[in-house]
């Protein structure tokens, strides 16, 4: 494939993934959509990496590494809201509403 | 010093790596001590990370003789770099000092938290210095990651979780955004370091679709972190979810740090192309200023409240960001060295009315507190007064500075807009200090009755250097006006 068209690609993954963190409501799904963005950013590095040079293959690690920290955070803050609420849908807990 | 070797690139990140060093080595005691009851480890931990922020320090200064403004490696170490350490020291030393009576009795696992702490103020740090987009998203991380943790960290209160998620939620989604704005910007000029890129943007006429569009998911990414007004919804529910002193600490080191590298990135780096997001910015500040000013009026909680007036302010350092001289830049450092210490200091205000819990946090509660507690609501008052931008407080100069930079770039609107929306902020600060100084507390049986206040040393130390510096910097101004003019990026 050409690089353009992996670009186009990765454009349509990371529309996908916001779409998803707006339109959804279960936080697992939308943690989902997330990776799903950073995923979309990692084949775009590769892609201009085509074009620009090596550097860009050397961040998808650095971003898949943050992206390894942030699941473990985020997942453990999933399992305690589930904890006090036993729900993960992001409607079914509503404290903080102003 | 010219950074040829190793170890002198090593020296520069040394505030940095004896932040890190402390706080790994808070976590090993925390795991090496079986014994969980112990009274005073907040007081002992607390202590040791406070000693680790101040070694910080000591080498903060150490590097001013190396200090060089034309580092183009990944790391700066430039003056503008290091006052920015030392304004996100000063934040969270105060967030230690805060913390220490808090963690104590809310029972919070407290090696983890001093030691998360400390590594956001390190991801912080990291963020200010650094010259390469990666490394500003690394940094970025480390401070976020460290933040969403603490946020949750009391794992009783079910508004922690809330507000935790909610946090990593938006967080984890905006730094989605920034990322594929790295990701243009990379592809567009070739690399990801800040000098090429401004030496690939010299030329501003054939810039592509694909930087404008990379350098505006990277703005939307950083608003999203200040909490400007379209991208601020998160701000007020988290910050009254999370635990007092952290809810302090994101309010004014997340800010500062984020803004310190907003104006390192758009203001110097990216000025070349300001025509494809200075429009942006523009309504952005705009909207911002005059909205939040207006949501807080209505707003009863405090850390609604000061949520709100927090995200006012993100609104007029934005115009420093536009209007990018050496006055608006000074303006920017001023501001956010004084918005520090005042709302650091509010915050200990906070945490003592509250009883170092969460309860008590409505304005209401605040009535009769200057009878009761003198000291404590005098120096709430002026840290109110400073945010507003009273004169004779900090607040006063900072706003001024970043009037006259607005209009020295012929930013008439926006001038105008920051009159108009403090005037509006003066209603909601004064709205408090009215309650505490005018209004008795109600008398109905029914609402517990507040508890005698007891000030920890920490915070009598909190308030007292907060009160101390704000009017300081608000009667003599000059000499950290000089200071600061010193360390600017332009000059």
């Amino acid at each position: 494939m050409l690089p353009t068209q992996v670009l186009f690609l990765s454009a349509v993954i990371f529309v996908v993934g916001t779409l998803g963190v707006i339109v959804r409501r279960n936080a697992i799904i939308m943690f989902l959509c997330i990776e799903l963005q950073l995923n979309a950013v990692n084949m775009a590095f590769v892609a201009l990496s085509r074009y620009v040079g090596i550097e860009g293959q050397l961040f998808v690690f650095f971003v898949m590494t943050v992206a390894a920290a942030e699941a473990a955070v985020g997942l453990a803050i999933i399992i305690s809201i589930f904890r006090h609420y036993e729900s993960v849908i992001t409607d079914d807990f509503s404290f903080l509403r102003w | 010093m010219s950074f040829l070797n190793q170890w002198n690139y090593f020296l520069a990140l040394g505030p940095q790596a004896i932040l890190t060093t402390f706080a790994i080595g808070i976590l090993l005691f925390g795991v090496s001590r079986n014994n969980t009851s112990d009274e005073h480890q907040g007081w002992l931990l607390g202590r040791i990370s406070l000693a680790g922020v101040i070694a910080a320090g000591i080498v903060n200064a150490g590097l001013y003789p190396f200090a060089d403004r034309l580092s183009d490696g990944i790391v700066a170490v430039d003056r503008y770099a290091l006052f920015s350490n030392w304004v996100l020291l000063l934040g969270s030393a105060m967030a230690i000092l805060i913390s220490i009576s808090y963690v104590e009795k809310q029972r919070i696992q407290v090696p983890e938290y001093f030691a998360l702490l400390l590594f956001a103020t390190v991801g912080l740090m990291l963020m200010t210095a650094s010259l390469d987009l990666m490394l500003v998203f690394i940094g970025l991380e480390i401070a976020s990651i460290s933040v969403y943790a603490l946020a949750t960290i009391d794992q009783r209160s079910p508004k922690g979780s809330e507000a935790g998620l909610k946090y990593f939620l938006l967080g984890a989604f905006s730094t989605g955004i920034f990322l594929y704005g790295v990701a243009l910007i990379y592809g567009s000029t070739g690399s990801a370091n800040l000098t090429e890129i401004l030496n690939a943007t010299v030329d501003a006429d054939d810039t592509g679709v694909m930087l404008i569009t990379g350098v505006i998911m990277l703005a939307v990414g950083f608003c999203f972190k200040v909490g400007v007004v379209p991208f601020h919804m998160w701000t007020p529910d988290v910050y009254q979810g999370s635990p007092m002193p952290i809810t302090g600490y994101m309010s004014v080191a997340i800010k500062a740090g984020a803004f310190f590298t907003f104006y390192r990135i758009f203001g110097i780096y990216l000025d070349n192309i300001q025509f494809s997001w200075g429009t942006v910015f523009w309504w952005l500040a705009l909207v911002t200023m005059i909205g939040a000013n207006l949501v807080a009026l209505v707003q009863n909680n405090i850390k609604r409240l000061l949520a709100y007036s927090g995200i006012a302010h993100s609104g007029y350092l934005l115009i420093t960001v536009l209007a990018n001289n050496t006055t608006s830049e000074s303006g920017l450092l001023y501001y956010l060295a004084v918005y520090t210490v005042a709302n650091m200091g509010l915050f200990a205000g906070f945490v003592l009315v509250a009883n170092h819990a969460e309860h008590r946090v409505e304005v209401s509660d605040y009535a009769g507190l200057g009878s009761k507690q003198p000291f404590i609501a005098m120096a709430l008052t002026v840290f109110l007064l400073s945010l507003g931008g009273f004169p004779a407080t900090g607040g006063f100069i900072g706003k001024i500075l970043i009037l006259r930079g607005a209009l020295e770039d012929n930013y008439l609107l926006l001038a105008i807009a920051l009159v108009i929306s403090t005037l509006i902020s003066y209603w909601y600060y004064l709205r408090l200090a009215w309650f505490m100084w005018m209004k008795e507390q109600a008398a109905t049986p029914n609402t517990e009755k507040a508890p005698e206040i007891e000030i920890p040393l920490a915070l009598k130390l909190v308030l007292a250097v907060s009160l101390v510096l704000i009017v300081y910097a608000g009667i003599f101004p000059s000499q950290l006006i000089g200071f600061i003019e010193t360390s600017l990026l332009k000059g």
